[in-house]
């Protein structure tokens, strides 16, 4: 058998992958070990969240699969920030799981050009430092121009409960150790990362009087653009609040040797992510804390499984039990599966190219967690980009390389492939210096049209995308050319919608720059012609942000002259003068494309990037 | 930084002693070379007596001090020659290191190498810079200062506080549902204020410590025989002591400096407009107008007898914050002339009498805040420094004034961009051309 792109995982980054590469044509495989499990949500019943819903917005705007799939099962849904601007707004929702697994499987066997197989990969084909195909456990060799390794937690993991370790993937799910072998043969070097998950428990053994109810929001939303809002419920499912008391606390600090993580019990610690500590890190590391929150969350219809998201945990079960006791609301609770740690293998992303293709075996791409991200949205958006590139690199194209002013995919990706990453990656707001501009309503007009000139979306999306714009364009010229004459009607006009008069003839647009001016109260007001909403917000947010774009703007100008100072006539960084040791040996390791790359590395520091401007300097005036 | 380095530290001309530093990765081998005793077997940080020869011949006696990596100014091996003065000696001591492989450095080369090798700060480095070039003990106490980097402490306490403020607010953006201190978001609006309070403070110090470095000036202007001469007379004359104290003051009291309190006092007399008695005329003469510009403090003396002049009012007029008027010869009249300029500070003064002298001399140290500068001043701005604390406070002062209705999201934006700022200042963050431009103001050899 002989395919175009193989995609080893069938996890977010696995889907994301797959679906694009066949979508465009190419002949695709998509082995896992475990086909029922294809599109699994092993942890949080959530996707979104500060950061992570504009990546689902990116995703769905170049043309990939996890914002249609689960705007198809949402329980809950929530817009985050909303009143802290638009530029930290993001969509978060609470996610049936099995029906989001069931339509993103059915939606994978209705591709053409997909063939799904069940097996478990344990070696990889290679032919003179090239990629071409990997091997099936049933002894198959499948053979393959491009492999997308997208095994998330899968490589070589250890389940941990208290001193109960177990060989296993998440879940009870199978794991090996034969696939990590074979890349250390291949010259990669594995890294040990761990994360955790907390226990689930019935629902029907909440005590709902003494938790507070969350309710979504009234406004209803979409991860998709252009599509209508369709929950599964009507009303929306609340999710429920609650805190750990001191009681908990004083479990968790008694037995904390007793604790996987903690206890010493396991030798081969793993490293695990700052961002979403196990309720024995929070206890320790803010050990003046009372009490901590939790939020009880709904996995699904299907079933009465309730998380306790902020109570990950490596405790033994029978001190998990007590822990989840003390919890207010929880004091009769019943639980249905035990929280674990888990450690796996993963790979330092210093070794991929701003591709994702790995520098030591041509045609092999990673993405999701084995580049040591967390996240499904982080996941799906690598699996996405790396899918993409693979099939750019059939075609013998160019890649895609977002950059850190377009998407915060491609700061993710930038972070990870510049900076490596020591433990579990996780995105945040304010890992992107240019937040604002890389914001949920704009992700259609920042991506999609560069995914529809590469190929991967129709024409009628592109239509879409121009109608869009066109509108936007429009009602900004209308409120930049129109005035509005100071008279009494007017004025009243303006008091009635919470602004102050006018002592001048005055634009529309100096109106909406306003705070306190809502732009579709204006427009009602003013009997403008009616635009869509997102159209408004869109041309509202550009009037009323304009200043700090132009600031934004002359920062990136200034950054981009150093993305465009090229490195790559030099191959190795000991022929720079005046390079400080660090930095060469960083340099070299990483090799950046360009000057911008190269001054986020850590270890180069200005003076060194002054030393690399020097020589590029030089070498323009003997060249 | 490879190449070793070879500057003069001292001025060049005739002196008794000159000092050739070196720096870099083989200075003590270039040096070991010429000297007597042998370098590598001496200890860090001591003067060693010898002598430099070019062969057999004997250039000069010499003193040579040592500092090995990272114990010196750059970090790098420092060797330095104490050689006699004047032209012959250094130029040969000087060729012959350039023949063994030295090469002469570029201006402020030195510091710039001490600021790369972070040993020392940017402001540090700028420090250094103004206390060579000070002219005044005053001037020099603050160059001091800054180089003990108390500015740079300053900076560094602001713009904590407002990584703090940051810190918190990205939290609240990134975990939005987390239980976070709402007491916090309140309390900002008045740590902001804070901030800008100390923002502030430090560019109020530019106004008091700029005439330190600088020197102030004070323009005297009036029609002749207003009595500016003894007027003039009468205000150093009780500073006479002082004056002669330094050597090399003019006595030509309407043109040269003085020292008042240690701080440089520049008078400049207009005097060479008294050719002609239209005061307008002399002013339309360019030269006399931006010396009035240019001025700290003007002197307008008029004679109580006669009437001011409309034209004249017309030119102070433009000046007139600054303007101190002296009517002075009020003891023909004896009495207390009345001049209706509701405007201006008015002085009555008889330089016969030494009527209002003592009262126009209060005058003058309280117009020019001589009071306020006191020895414990502890920072001074330059020119680059107090621009990034003006933008600052100008980023930083719409979101004080309606911070209610301020979005988090710009908020954030525009307080990375001060700390981005203040980062600049104590040199943590510098872009190239920046740096090439402040060395360049350095003279050689340092």
């Amino acid at each position: 058998m002989k395919f175009d792109i193989i995609v080893v995982g069938g996890g977010h980054a696995g889907c994301e992958a797959a679906a694009i590469a066949a979508k465009s044509g190419k002949k695709t495989a998509l082995i896992t070990n475990n086909i029922a499990n294809i599109g699994d949500m092993p942890c949080n019943p959530s996707i979104g969240g500060s950061a992570k819903g504009i990546v689902v917005r990116e995703i769905s705007a170049l043309g990939g699969i996890m914002a249609e799939i689960a705007d198809t099962a949402i329980l809950q849904m929530k817009l985050l920030n909303t009143k802290k601007g638009p530029g930290v707004r993001s969509l978060r929702a609470q996610i049936d799981k099995e029906i989001y697994k069931k339509n993103m499987q059915s939606y994978l066997k209705n591709l053409d050009n997909l063939t799904i197989i069940e097996d478990l990969v344990i070696d990889l084909l290679v032919d003179n430092q090239k990629i071409i195909g990997v091997v099936g456990e049933n002894n198959n060799n499948v053979l393959s121009k491009m492999v997308i390794l997208t095994t998330g937690t899968y490589l070589n993991s250890r389940v941990l409960v208290g001193s109960n370790i177990k060989i296993e993937g998440p879940h009870g799910e199978r794991t090996d150790f034969r696939l990590s072998q074979s890349l250390i043969k291949n010259g990669f070097n594995l890294q040990r990362l761990k994360t955790g998950t907390p226990p689930r428990i019935d629902k029907k053994s909440i005590n709902l009087d003494l938790v507070s109810e969350e309710q979504g929001d009234i406004k209803k939303y979409t991860f998709s653009f252009h599509k209508k809002p369709d929950y599964l419920t009507d009303p929306q499912r609340p999710c429920y609040l609650t805190y750990t008391t001191p009681e908990t606390k004083a479990i968790i600090q008694e037995n904390l040797q007793l604790s996987s993580m903690y206890g010493g019990i396991n030798e081969k610690l793993g490293i695990g992510p700052r961002y979403c500590p196990s309720i024995e890190d929070k206890v320790t590391r803010f050990s003046d804390k009372e009490r901590h929150q939790l939020f009880l969350e709904p996995e699904s219809l299907a079933y009465e499984d309730i998380y306790i998201q902020g109570f990950s945990s490596s405790m033994p079960e029978n001190i998990q039990l007590k822990m989840v006791k003390s919890i207010i609301g929880l004091e009769q609770a019943v639980i249905k599966k035990y929280a674990y740690a888990i450690e796996y293998d993963a790979l330092d992303p210093l070794i991929l190219k701003t591709n994702l293709e790995t520098k030591i075996l041509e045609n092999l791409f990673t993405a999701g967690q084995i580049n040591g991200t967390s996240g499904y949205e982080e996941a799906a958006g690598q699996g996405l980009i790396a899918g993409m590139n693979a099939v750019l690199k059939l075609n013998q194209q160019p890649p895609i390389v977002l950059s850190r002013d377009q998407a915060y995919i491609g700061v993710l990706i930038d972070d990870l492939v510049t900076k490596g990453t020591r433990e579990p990656y996780r995105l945040l707001t304010s890992r992107a210096e240019y937040r604002l501009l890389l914001r949920s309503d704009n992700a259609d007009l920042r991506l999609t049209r560069l995914a529809y000139e590469k190929g991967f979306l129709p024409l009628n999306i592109f239509q879409q995308l121009t109608a869009k714009e066109k509108d936007i364009d429009q009602l900004t010229t209308l409120l930049e050319t129109t005035l509005i004459l100071k008279n009494q009607e007017n004025n009243q006009k303006l008091l009635s919608i919470g602004t102050n008069e006018i002592r001048e003839k005055t634009f529309l647009k100096d109106i909406i720059k306003r705070p306190e001016v809502d732009i579709n109260q204006l427009i009602e007001a003013f009997n403008l012609p009616r635009y869509s909403d997102e159209v408004s917000e869109q041309v509202a947010i550009n009037i009323k942000y304009q200043g700090y774009f132009d600031k934004l703007a002359k920062e990136i100008t200034r950054i981009k002259k150093h993305e465009l100072a090229s490195l790559k006539t030099i191959k190795d960084y000991r022929e720079v003068k005046n390079l400080a040791s660090e930095a060469i040996q960083k340099l070299n390791s990483v090799q950046p494309d360009n000057l911008g790359q190269a001054s986020r590395i850590s270890g180069v520091n200005p003076a060194d990037i002054s030393m690399l401007l020097i020589h590029l300097k030089r070498g323009k005036n003997n060249g | 930084m490879e190449d070793t380095i070879i500057g003069l530290a001292t001025l060049v001309g005739q002196s008794s002693v000159a000092i050739i530093r070196v720096s870099g990765p083989d200075s003590i081998k270039i040096v070991n070379k010429i000297f007597t005793k042998n370098l590598n077997k001496l200890a860090t940080n001591t003067i060693n007596y010898g002598y430099i020869l070019n062969n057999d011949e004997t250039i000069d006696e010499v003193l040579v001090s040592i500092f090995k990596a990272p114990k010196s100014y750059t970090t790098e091996d420092v060797v330095e020659i104490n050689c006699h003065g004047g032209l012959t000696s250094v130029k040969k001591i000087t060729e012959l290191l350039l023949s063994l492989g030295g090469r002469m450095a570029e201006p402020g080369e030195f510091t710039k190498r001490a600021f790369l090798n972070g040993r020392i700060s940017l402001n540090e480095a700028e420090a250094v810079m103004e206390l060579i070039k000070s002219e005044s003990d005053r001037a020099a106490a603050l160059a001091l200062s800054a180089m003990k980097g108390s500015l740079t402490t300053e900076i560094k306490s602001i713009k904590d506080h407002l990584i703090n403020i940051i810190s918190f607010l990205e939290v609240s953006v990134d975990y939005p549902e987390y239980d976070i201190d709402d007491q916090r978001f309140k309390d900002i609006e008045q740590e902001l204020d804070d901030i800008l309070f100390n923002l502030k403070n430090l560019l109020d110090t530019k106004l008091i410590t700029d005439p330190l470095i600088n020197g102030i000036k004070i323009a005297i202007i009036g029609k002749p025989n207003v009595g500016k001469s003894s007027l003039l007379n009468k205000i150093m004359d009780e500073q006479k002591a002082i004056v002669s104290e330094y050597e090399g003051t003019t006595r030509d009291l309407v043109e040269g400096n003085i020292f008042l309190n240690g701080i440089k006092i520049k008078l400049i007399d207009t005097a060479g407009l008294r050719e002609t008695e239209d005061v307008v005329e002399r002013i339309g003469i360019g030269k006399a107008k931006e010396q009035l510009i240019d001025a700290d403090l003007v002197l307008y003396v008029i004679d109580s007898n006669q009437n001011v002049s409309n034209e004249d009012l017309l030119i102070i007029n433009k000046i007139k914050e600054k303007t101190i008027i002296v009517n002075n010869k009020v003891d023909i009249n004896n009495k207390q002339s009345k001049i209706d300029l509701p405007d201006y500070k008015v002085i009555n003064t008889s330089a016969l009498t030494n009527h209002g002298i003592n009262e126009l001399k209060k005058q003058i140290i309280n117009f020019l805040n001589l009071n306020n500068i006191n020895e414990n001043q502890e920072y001074y701005l330059n020119e680059r420094q107090y621009l990034l604390i003006k933008e600052s406070v100008d980023i930083l002062m719409p979101i004080a004034n309606n911070y209610s209705n301020f979005p988090v999201d710009l908020q954030l934006v525009d307080f990375r961009i001060v700390c981005e700022k203040l980062s600049e200042i104590t040199g943590e963050v510098f872009y190239e051309d920046l740096i090439n431009e402040i060395f360049s103001n350095f003279c050689l050899g340092k």
